[in-house]
């Protein structure tokens, strides 16, 4: 969390910017973050920030993987990287996705 | 913070016993690293501009992770980072691959624990060098702490460097030490479904080991489902069933080691 408002607050002085009014993060399911903790320290963690009343938006990236046999791209929802269709291991495709895409700020 | 259990990071850290110091890039080394960024500017609709960042969140220590790899490449160090749960075996297979290979292939081990430094101590009354970091309250090491312990483990050209990471089966998985690869430990008294409890280390990992199979006859851990399920959560992973105690699967270890070195 605290690399997450460095960097915003760093890249909003940057932009001569004097308020960060939205953050936008791209979280992906394999993350490792929990996104409702996430979301339960961002107002305390932002308190006396820049970023103070911001908005946080997150774009949950699914877990999926692409069969190794039939190629058919599958949400991996029990965390199995198998293909749902025909069995075959699969390889991760996407999920693991820890990013912040961007940020709104005002003058 | 630690992003994935919140715990306090750096500030109580300590390397063989003395505080860490606040990275710098005024330390002495002639190679230079790069830092990209990528920044776009437009004008959004309402009150607010947006700027883009597309940045890492980890993106600081993910730049730290990679000096530590450049490195690693300069004095042709092969670097292993080794995560399991506390307890699992991790410094007795270190101790027991100093004493097999300690003769044939130089060996350095940087060794992560909250507090103490005995595991650093058994590495080198094994007869390796040993650097001890002390996380303190954080549950993982990071790319800085390697880095600072670096510069305090003379590293030989051609050798082999492990670093033991904290007992943690979550966090570490997340931090990219510049590491070449991620080893991963599940003990046979830890049960054969550890893989499906704990996957993200098995998804990051290239490695499995599944420690103290000398215990089996005492155990209902069964090895074959362990390994399917490890398979299942990625098909990729490399395994060997080991005892640290008796060598059984050992050499077969070793010699996927040196054929990867």
């Amino acid at each position: 969390m605290m690399s997450i408002l460095d960097t915003c607050q760093q890249e909003a002085k940057k932009a001569g910017a004097a308020k960060v009014s939205k953050i936008h993060l791209q979280i992906g399911e394999r993350s490792g973050v929990v996104v409702d903790s996430l979301k339960f320290v961002f107002d305390m963690a932002t308190q006396d920030t820049m970023a103070e009343g911001a908005e946080l938006e997150i774009d949950l990236i699914p877990f999926e993987g692409e069969c190794s046999h039939c190629q058919r791209r599958f949400h991996a929802s029990e965390g199995f990287l198998v293909c749902d269709q025909c069995g075959n291991y699969a390889k991760l495709i996407s999920g693991q996705e820890l990013n912040i895409k961007s940020i709104e700020v005002e003058d | 913070m630690c992003q994935d259990c919140g715990c306090l990071e750096a500030d109580q850290t300590k390397i063989d016993g003395k505080p860490l110091a606040v990275m710098s890039h005024a330390h002495p080394h002639d190679h230079s690293h790069q830092h990209d960024h990528l920044h776009h500017m437009k004008e959004a609709d309402g009150t607010g501009r947006e700027i883009s960042i597309k940045q890492n969140i980890l993106q600081k220590n993910n730049q730290i992770a990679q000096h530590n790899r450049e490195h690693f490449a300069q004095h042709h160090v092969f670097s292993m980072n080794w995560i399991s749960a506390p307890g699992s075996g991790k410094t007795a297979l270190l101790e027991r691959m100093v004493e097999d290979l300690g003769h044939e292939l130089s060996i350095a081990v940087i060794e992560g624990d909250q507090q103490t430094d005995n595991d650093a101590a058994r590495i080198r009354q094994a007869g390796a060098e040993a650097v001890q970091i002390n996380t303190g309250a954080a549950c993982h090491l990071d790319a800085e702490m390697v880095h600072q312990a670096l510069h305090k483990l003379p590293l030989q050209q051609n050798s082999l460097l492990v670093i033991e990471n904290v007992g943690n089966m979550v966090c570490p998985t997340a931090y990219d030490l510049g590491e070449h690869l991620k080893l991963s430990i599940i003990s046979c008294t830890e049960g054969e479904d550890k893989p499906l409890k704990y996957p993200d280390l098995l998804l990051t990992a290239q490695v499995l080991l599944i420690n103290k199979i000398d215990l089996m006859p005492y155990l209902d851990f069964d090895l074959d489902q362990c390994i399917q399920w490890a398979k299942q959560i990625n098909p990729e992973i490399t395994i060997f069933p080991v005892s640290a105690k008796t060598k059984e699967g050992l050499p077969a270890f070793y010699e996927w080691l040196q054929q990867t070195l």
